[in-house]
């Protein structure tokens, strides 16, 4: 009688494997994925940061870096803009050029699966396990749920996971040091991206420190003395390829800047502590606390390296919610590694037996319609499915972008402006500034739009109270305002207090929107 | 100083041990500061107010009797227990004997918590150095002269009675584990006080529950774990089976059960029976208290107290990752409650503490061990220790507020009462022949005004849940000198008391419009307008 193992040699020479060695650990990671990329490209994209960035894009195209503030009246057009985005920029329009809007949007929706896809990759190699790698996954999206918005931030998603893989496996001694030379390549692309390149340099510093003092410490597994100092080199490296854009070492000074915008910081929810009352938040507090209890819980103690980029990354994300979601692609990784590897006290798991082998047809099956699933949410094909008239009811109708852009972006309003121009200065949504960059320039100026850095506090103080409804009319005549363009939900003080405005005349009005003319 | 024989021979001299003046000094720096922290004015004046009204009339008010604003509505006056002892305080020995007795309040639960600590780390050292590096700075922010201050020691009294129930280590191995349930008595003790004392009574039930839930999770992980482990055991000889290790002997779950039934109620011992429940959910759901309070806001790393919060757990996470053994399944479900209250409130952040403390200092005693025989840490020389014990005793005596006020200290260290509170204002408004009938102030000194001058209504204080959000939202905007006309003909104001620093705006505005609004008084804090007739 054959044993088991010789039943299985004789089987398997008897029907050479067709499918792919799906199981059903793989499934529950695809099944996160797929959930993350659902709901990635479901989110509606709101007008804010889009559109300007779309713009400068064109101009980048056609004429070159802009330098100036451009498209708001409310300071000189000279007035200096530093669009450290450029390279970001540039790509948004050569993907509207490419296919639209819709590919642009799919652009955002594929980084996004990728992104995640990836955490879940470096959650597997560091666990062992690809359902602790589908919950790694699924928890750094959620808690990352209101930060998928498109804008130049999407270009850092895969080279922050780049760089940080790549140190994982040669902290891990798994890469030879010729692979850090990827360090600084990858360093030169991203400054043009996104301001968000700094963390490459911190993520780096991180496992430079942590490695080090590891070695100073005689720990077991510490890199030799030699890697280290190839990892010191290629840090280097990084650093100097961080010149490699315009601005030179001045992009540094741009990044202060930022850092330290008044306006940002205290008038823009994103860069405010996060808190537990949102649902990003709360996810966020609830990775916290998942990852004390898998450290504490933890059979194998983290390295020092990774308490440094838990903590490290943790406590940028202290400080503002628009740094959360790079802490949760790193600590969810490191916590599924601690979680896979648990005390007694809360037992060892057993696979069964039905887990292990390669699966079968029904595995493809659902793998494939996990996979059919996404790519029917995707911008071509999202307007066809027959979606609630809820979700529809979000967004506006804007031509050859379907279910695409919320019914924030003043679409009609626009039109009315380019139909009957405004003669005069137009005020406007925040938001709004946004698309009438996009839609008016240059044929129309805005008041204000969401380049938050570029305006002073004072007005943005004064833009918030014209917003409340106070002291309207006199704003409207000291700023010679001859058209205002209001979002009736975002600023409901104003539009209530518009009728009540001698001289004023309501010329256009949908759903949302408003253009009052003098 | 005392002279005894000593081993061989040799003289010692009797005195504390170095240990002992770790745990007086954390304690005595506990009080210290309590001693050296004025009376702020906000939240502290309305409670006394109200003892005074407990006490004189007999009754406890049901609605409002101090503004003009909301006469006679409804308000809940929850912890009427502790109003009326401030005031019996305050009656018998003034703002001394309240501020000495807030030292000795917060000593008593820190003493109580180092007292946990130290029975569960068996480290003098380790517990008086957290509690005074981390436990101190991450709370006394909370530590405010107002009755969640009385209502703190009932909590860590809780802490320190479950941990005792549950833990053989705390039992001694004195008492039979499922006759030990008698401390357990003390939680409904607790409750019936605690529930007159300060709304946060519900904490103690939360305590329990998490206790209870914890408890139970932990025995059947154990269960199974035991199991599994006999299961697999190697046979091969018949003494196998019968040598299967008793179970633990532990205190049966229902007793912590009835003790949770019974806490719970205890809570309707209470002047409104079970309307006390009805009114925590009710402040708890208040949208002028969460959105408008800053210690209800969530902690933010933007200001200092937020930053040591989260400079605190990230010690946790260390402390944790890098211990020697897996922590008490019960220790982590209560701290990691408490870390989720703290995360959505400031002024959670007292309890967090309280309870993740004894949490981090057992987790950190285990980074030593293993390391080696374990030696008795150097006690130091008797008489130095009595010198040093001696000069923190004398820092407390210096810091007595009957001694202080003649040190010359700063006033934000050796004054009695908080120099922002409005004192020399209030008397030259209380001595005005032509008062004004409806006066608009700083929120904080409503509460002082309510005390000091109780013929003048208020237009808001700091009971935040009795005015609307509306209101608050004019208050902000009549503090940033926007709509002031308006929002000053709205409510009839005809009298401004200023805080110079909070209402700047609005101050510059009654300077600038001198016609109609004459001023009265004014020194470094407070400004007094009244409106011209």
């Amino acid at each position: 009688m054959e044993t088991n193992a010789a039943a299985d040699l004789t089987t398997s020479r008897a029907t050479p494997r067709v499918l792919p060695a799906l199981r059903l650990d793989h499934l529950w990671a695809l099944l996160s994925l797929s959930v993350v990329a659902a709901c990635i490209s479901l989110v509606p994209t709101s007008p804010n940061d889009f559109w300007w960035h779309l713009k400068a894009g064109e101009l980048i195209a056609t004429s070159g870096i802009p330098t100036t503030n451009l498209f708001a009246w409310s300071l000189p057009a000279d007035h200096p803009y530093v669009y450290q985005s450029w390279l970001g920029e540039w790509l948004f329009y050569q993907l509207y050029r490419l296919g639209g809007f819709p590919l642009v949007v799919f652009a955002r929706n594929l980084l996004g699966a990728a992104v995640f896809a990836l955490v879940a990759v470096e959650a597997r190699l560091r666990s062992g396990s690809w359902r602790w790698a589908a919950l790694a996954a699924f928890a750094a999206a959620a808690m990352a749920i209101n930060n998928v918005l498109l804008r130049t931030q999407v270009w850092s998603w895969l080279p922050f996971m780049a760089v940080f893989m790549l140190l994982s496996r040669y902290a891990e001694g798994r890469l030879a040091p010729r692979w850090l030379a990827a360090l600084p390549l990858i360093m030169a692309v991203w400054v043009n991206l996104h301001g968000a390149f700094v963390l490459g340099l911190l993520v780096t510093g991180a496992f430079l420190a942590g490695e080090s003092l590891r070695r100073a410490l005689r720990q077991p597994r510490a890199l030799p003395w030699s890697r280290l100092r190839a990892l010191g080199v290629a840090a280097v490296a990084m650093l100097a390829a961080t010149l490699l854009n315009p601005l030179g070492p001045g992009v540094f000074g741009y990044v202060r800047d930022m850092l330290g915008n008044a306006p940002s910081q205290q008038l823009i929810g994103e860069w405010q502590s996060p808190t537990p009352r949102s649902v990003a938040g709360a996810a966020f507090y609830l990775g916290v606390l998942g990852v004390i209890a898998a450290f504490a819980f933890a059979r194998r103690r983290p390295s020092l390296t990774e308490v440094l980029l838990v903590c490290g990354l943790g406590w940028q994300a202290f400080v503002g919610m628009r740094y959360v979601i790079w802490w949760g692609m790193v600590a969810m990784p490191i916590a599924a590694q601690a979680l896979a590897a648990p005390r007694p006290v809360f037992g060892a798991a057993q696979r069964s037996p039905r887990e292990r082998g390669a699966g079968g047809a029904a595995n493809l099956a659902v793998a494939l319609g996990l996979v059919g699933l996404v790519a029917a949410l995707q911008p071509w094909s999202k307007p066809l499915l027959n979606l609630p008239s809820a979700y529809r009811g979000l967004f506006v109708d804007l031509p050859g972008a379907p279910l695409l852009f919320t019914t924030e972006t003043p679409v009609g309003a626009v039109e009315h402006l380019l139909a009957q121009p405004c003669q005069g200065r137009i005020f406007n949504e925040m938001g709004y500034g946004s698309y009438m960059a996009w839609a008016l320039y240059p044929a129309a100026q805005h008041f204000i739009d969401p380049r938050v850095e570029l305006f002073p506090l004072a007005l943005w103080q004064e833009y918030r109270a014209v917003s409340e409804g106070r002291d309207v009319a006199g704003f409207f005549d000291r700023h010679a305002i001859a058209c205002a363009v209001i979002d009736k939900e975002l600023q409901p003080e104003l539009a209530r207090a518009m009728p009540a405005l001698a001289g004023w005349q309501r010329t256009f009005g949908d759903g949302r929107t408003e253009v009052w003319r003098r | 100083m005392k002279v005894v024989a000593g081993q061989r021979g040799r003289i010692a001299l009797a005195g504390p041990s170095l240990d002992q003046v770790w745990l007086f000094a954390a304690l005595a720096f506990i009080a210290l500061r309590a001693l050296l922290t004025p009376i702020p004015p906000h939240d502290f004046w309305w409670h006394m107010a109200t003892g005074r009204l407990i006490v004189t009339s007999g009754a406890i008010p049901t609605v409002d009797a101090f503004s003009y604003t909301r006469a006679g509505e409804p308000f809940y006056n929850q912890s009427w227990l502790a109003q009326a002892f401030l005031y019996g305080l305050y009656h018998l020995g003034g703002a001394p004997l309240i501020i000495v007795v807030q030292a000795l309040a917060l000593a008593l639960a820190y003493g109580l918590l180092l007292r946990l600590c130290l029975r569960r780390s068996g480290s003098a050292r380790l517990s008086a150095g957290f509690l005074l590096l981390a436990t101190m700075p991450a709370s006394f922010d909370n530590w405010v002269v107002r009755p969640q201050t009385y209502a703190l020691p009932l909590f860590i009294a809780s802490l320190s009675v479950l941990s005792a129930w549950r833990l053989p280590e705390l039992r001694g191995g004195r008492a039979d584990p499922a006759r030990f349930y008698r401390p357990l008595l003390l939680l409904p003790l607790f409750g019936v006080v605690w529930v007159n004392l300060h709304g946060s009574f519900v904490l103690g039930g939360a305590l329990i529950a998490l206790v209870f839930v914890g408890e139970a999770a932990r025995r059947r992980i154990e269960e199974r774990a035991e199991a599994r482990a006999w299961a697999s055991r190697p046979v091969g000889r018949a003494e196998d089976v019968l040598e299967r290790p008793p179970r633990p002997a532990r205190p049966p779950l229902w007793h912590l059960a009835l003790a949770g039934a019974l806490t719970g109620l205890s809570w309707l011992l209470n002047p409104g029976g079970a309307q006390v429940l009805g009114y925590v959910r009710n402040l708890l759901s208040s949208s002028q208290v969460t959105s408008l309070v800053t210690e209800w806001a969530p902690p933010t790393i933007r200001d200092p107290n937020g930053v040591i919060f989260f400079l605190f757990l990230i010690a946790g996470i260390v402390i944790l990752a890098y211990a020697r053994r897996a922590p008490d399944l019960v220790d982590m479900l209560t701290a990691g409650a408490f870390l989720w209250l703290a995360l959505g409130a400031v002024r959670n952040n007292i309890w967090f503490t309280a309870a993740a403390t004894p949490l981090l200092v057992v987790q950190l005693a285990t980074w030593r061990a293993g390391e080696g025989p374990a030696r008795r840490a150097y006690q130091g020389v008797p008489a130095l220790n009595a010198a040093l014990a001696g000069i923190i005793a004398l820092l407390l005596a210096l810091a007595l507020p009957w001694v202080k006020p003649a040190l010359g200290l700063p006033p934000q260290l050796g004054a009695l009462i908080d120099p922002q509170t409005p004192m020399a204002a209030v008397e030259r408004l209380r001595i005005d022949p032509q008062r004004p009938a409806r006066l608009f102030h700083a929120m904080s000194y409503g509460s002082y005004l309510i005390w000091a001058a109780p013929e003048q209504p208020v237009w808001a204080d700091p009971r935040i849940e009795l005015y609307p959000f509306e209101q608050w939202r004019d208050y902000q905007l009549l503090n940033s000198g926007l709509e002031v006309e308006r929002l000053l003909a709205a409510y009839a104001v005809d009298g401004l008391l200023l805080s110079n620093a909070e209402q700047a705006p609005l101050v510059a505005w009654a300077r600038a419009h001198p016609q109609e609004w004459e001023l009265r008084f004014a020194d470094a804090e407070t400004s007094y307008f009244a409106r011209r007739r």
